[in-house]
């Protein structure tokens, strides 16, 4: 491409896949195309047929008003609830200085709970109830036995 | 975008106020409905907030990170209403134009939605993102998720499928003084 002079087929090619505007393509392309266009009849009616579509695409959307108001107000209403629905997590967190401690403390406390209560031992008198309630269980199906 | 990460959301509104407006246009074309856009561009940028952590600016660009995001979810949305998003545009995309004098600006309007429209969709991502977003093809195959040579095929494929779709336009237009820089 850089050697070889571009041809209408090559020129066609690459308005169809870089647009007519040839200021934006890479500048080997576009010094190759204008060499092209003052030479190539076939090559100015090329880009202007591309011109031509370019100038259809823009008349396709005129100026809608759009609602970029409203729009913007309810995500920065959104944003703001998310913000503070999870700013008490992130202090939990995320803390640092004096809140740090805070929160490992309050995370602690659960555990020793459960820790305390896993290393529990019944007392005589609550194995003294449960047997109670053993017999009488006992007794019931003794019971039972017998109306057979 | 860095303070955004960090939950800023004065940063978080400049970023919005730099980019809100630009994608409902984009949205706007990829959808055909004001309505859709617009719920589209909040849940993008509600999508933004939220995953903010996520963006790796080595990575990817944040205009083609956000644009992906709401083509993306305009897809789904698409997918989801699909009896109905296309409806008003394929009414007029099966017409070809007839002779340019008799179409009046609405309807020409129309014409040329309709066609845009008809375009498969990543032909029509591609054109819109290049075409009118200014996109560089680079960023646009970002955002597509493709290689620059797909992209550039992509646009190819939709540019002619145009061209052949609009050509009583396109014969008018031509008659019209050349205004791209050479």
């Amino acid at each position: 491409m850089h050697d070889k002079p571009m041809t209408d087929d090559e020129f066609d090619a690459l308005l169809d896949r870089r647009g007519p505007n040839i200021d934006r393509w890479p500048s080997e392309f576009a010094l190759a195309a204008r060499r092209l266009l003052a030479q190539s009849p076939q090559a100015r009616a090329q880009l202007k047929e591309a011109s031509a579509l370019d100038a259809l695409l823009d008349d396709a959307w005129p100026a809608v008003p759009l609602s970029t108001g409203a729009v913007r107000s309810r995500i920065l209403e959104a944003v703001a609830r998310d913000a503070a629905r999870s700013s008490w997590w992130r202090w939990f967190v995320g803390g640092t200085g004096m809140r740090r401690p805070i929160a490992i403390v309050a995370a602690l406390i659960p555990l020793c709970l459960g820790f305390a209560f896993g290393i529990y031992e019944p007392t005589a008198a609550s194995d003294d109830l449960v047997s109670d309630v053993s017999l009488l269980a006992f007794a019931d199906y003794e019971g039972y036995s017998d109306a057979d | 975008m860095a303070q955004v990460q960090r939950r800023d959301q004065e940063a978080f509104t400049r970023l919005l106020d730099r980019h809100v407006r630009g994608l409902q246009k984009f949205l706007l074309r990829m959808t055909g409905n004001a309505a859709d856009a617009d719920e589209v561009a909040q849940e993008a940028f509600l999508r933004i907030w939220s995953q903010a952590k996520r963006w790796q600016p080595d990575r990817v660009r944040f205009t083609t990170w956000l644009y992906r995001i709401a083509r993306n979810l305009a897809i789904d949305r698409h997918r989801k209403h699909r009896e109905t998003t296309d409806e008003d545009m394929t009414a007029f995309a099966d017409e070809a134009p007839d002779a340019p004098q008799l179409i009046d600006a609405e309807r020409r309007q129309q014409l040329l939605r309709a066609a845009v429209s008809r375009l498969p969709e990543r032909q029509r991502t591609a054109l819109l993102l290049c075409h009118f977003e200014g996109l560089s093809n680079q960023d646009a195959a970002d955002v597509l998720e493709v290689t620059v040579e797909a992209l550039e095929s992509l646009l190819s494929r939709a540019r002619r499928t145009l061209k052949t779709t609009l050509r009583p336009l396109l014969q008018a237009e031509e008659t019209l003084p050349c205004t791209t820089n050479q």
